[in-house]
């Protein structure tokens, strides 16, 4: 089941967040390939809030409004993605975000509007609204997309073991 | 470098003041014009500052006591929260000793400064639409917008208010009160002349009728002269084509618990400064800062509602649990701080020269007097 969560932030909290990460040019934001992606691996920006079990970022409390609608036992991992436009959109293969436990749930944030999405292997597709938090079992495979009606595609994917 | 800055209300006046007195010894001082449209009247009800008014004011015009004659403010030394919380009666917000802050009428307080304001021009026109003014820098002040679809909605309990005087009172309170009613809360400011009081409520949870019932029942006004529902809002581009900062109602309104609004014109105007004058800024450092700013005030402002009143109504069990869905991690780091008794966080003895850090208006020392006595 995927769980669909719209205007999960109050619009402060959405704005802070947004304009912190997608309008400040002192944000770290740094550049890797799509790992997830084998054939043309295209690149991405990244930002890692949580990982290696422990906080990875100064800017971790920005996120902790959305931490406060998912039931967390122990956090895994927390990244922000960038991809940028491309002409038409790029589907990227389908996944799970972490082979290393076997249960653990996987929520993403989607920070900005665009045509870009996320799909999973039973077709279903959940469009990229911004302050739009979905919520599902990380063993359930999914992918995304780049978009191409806007400059960038971003998203804070999170993964947790669930209380 | 000129700016215009449109609107004479409260923040029109504040910030053609700030940018005329601060660059009056630059060698090429702030060209600073007023324009206003006098069909416009300013909001006819009393209102209170906080400590950075007087500040700017003393800075720019030596404004204190003697100016009395000039515009009839009475002293605030601080706000005094009734029936709030479940644990004393009263609960003091006092500004430190040494230091106060005023209740004003709008329209005193607008002519003053107009009156008092150096080297501005000041016109009265009509403007349409920002292409028709010729300067670096517009200032818009002229008040609540008309369309709100490009505003983010601000969380808050209220949407409606009731306006009433009492009669002046011969020994007024030096101080704000803020009244918990069975429906919201009331102001009650104490002018020279009057008293202003506004009855705040939700009209969705308590009708029109039965709010002005409430009101003369509670606080003995007899003549209810005004009443109008609010939204509360920010806008999403306070800053337009990195030429035209939004300023007063046309940025944001904010309920007035606390009296945050006027204190919030100059912070934000002292922002935008480090952008154009100090150019140690920039738009998007300003937009950040107000977001941070305005999310800090929102998530205290909420936490008022925290503790209930002493009133087991709709209201207050609707509104207690507004703060829970939207809390604020920095705040309750200082509240768990403050539980404490950590006195090395309050005043931050480690770093002497910048302590008491505010938590947008407020030092530690204020909310731990709130978290204490709720």
């Amino acid at each position: 089941m995927i769980k669909i969560i719209d205007n999960v932030l109050n619009d402060l909290h959405y704005a802070k967040l947004k304009s912190t990460l997608l309008d400040n040019i002192n944000f770290p934001w740094y550049l890797g390939k799509i790992v997830a992606t084998e054939k043309n691996s295209p690149y991405q920006f990244s930002h890692i809030f949580y990982g290696e079990q422990k906080i990875n970022s100064n800017y971790f409390t920005l996120i902790e409004p959305v931490l406060q609608n998912l039931k967390i036992k122990n956090l895994i991992r927390i990244k922000a993605n960038i991809i940028l436009k491309t002409s038409e959109i790029v589907k990227h293969d389908f996944h799970i975000d972490t082979k290393a436990e076997k249960k653990f749930n996987t929520a993403i944030y989607y920070l900005n509007d665009n045509n870009g999405f996320t799909e999973f292997e039973n077709g279903k597709i959940v469009k990229s609204i911004s302050n739009r938090l979905i919520i599902f079992d990380g063993k359930i495979k999914h992918r995304g997309t780049s978009c191409s009606d806007n400059n960038y595609r971003s998203v804070i994917n999170f993964n947790y073991i669930k209380k | 470098m000129k700016i215009t800055v449109l609107g004479r209300g409260n923040a029109g006046v504040l910030t053609a003041l700030h940018y005329s007195a601060y660059s009056q010894n630059f060698d090429n001082p702030v060209e600073v014009e007023l324009i206003h449209d006098s069909e416009i009247n300013p909001v006819p009800v009393g209102q209170a500052t906080n400590l950075v008014v007087p500040q700017l004011m003393w800075d720019c015009l030596g404004t204190s006591f003697t100016n009395l004659k000039d515009f009839s403010f009475t002293e605030k030394t601080g706000i005094m929260f009734e029936n709030f919380g479940k644990k004393n009666k009263e609960i003091w917000h006092p500004f430190p000793i040494g230091t106060f802050a005023f209740h004003f009428e709008p329209d005193e307080f607008q002519n003053y400064i107009l009156n008092n304001l150096k080297n501005v021009t000041i016109k009265d026109q009509h403007i349409p639409d920002y292409d028709k003014i010729d300067s670096d820098y517009i200032f818009d002040c002229r008040g609540t917008p008309k369309d709100f679809s490009n505003y983010y909605d601000l969380v808050n309990p209220l949407n409606h208010v009731l306006l009433a005087k009492l009669p002046a009172e011969h020994d007024y309170v030096k101080w704000t009160r803020t009244i918990a009613t069975p429906d919201g809360w009331c102001f009650y400011i104490p002018l020279r002349d009057k008293v202003s009081l506004g009855y705040n409520f939700n009209d969705k949870i308590t009708p029109i009728e039965k709010a002005k019932e409430n009101f003369r029942k509670h606080l003995g006004v007899e003549e209810i002269h005004n009443h109008f529902s609010f939204k509360q809002y920010l806008a999403k581009e306070p800053i337009i084509d990195n030429r035209v900062i939004l300023n007063g109602n046309r940025l944001f309104f904010l309920e007035p618990l606390e009296a945050t609004a006027v204190c919030s014109y100059v912070k934000w105007n002292q922002q935008i400064w480090e952008w154009i004058i100090n150019k140690k800024s920039s738009p998007q450092k300003a937009k950040m800062w107000l977001y941070e700013y305005m999310n800090q005030i929102q998530s205290f402002i909420l936490y008022h509602y925290k503790d209930g009143s002493t009133y087991n109504t709709k209201f207050w069990k609707q509104a207690n649990k507004l703060y829970e869905k939207n809390k604020d991690p920095e705040l309750e780091s200082i509240i768990k701080y403050v539980k404490n008794n950590d006195y090395d966080y309050i005043r931050n003895i480690h770093d002497y020269p910048n302590h008491f850090k505010p938590y947008a208006q407020w030092q530690p020392w204020n909310i731990k007097l709130w978290v204490d006595n709720v």
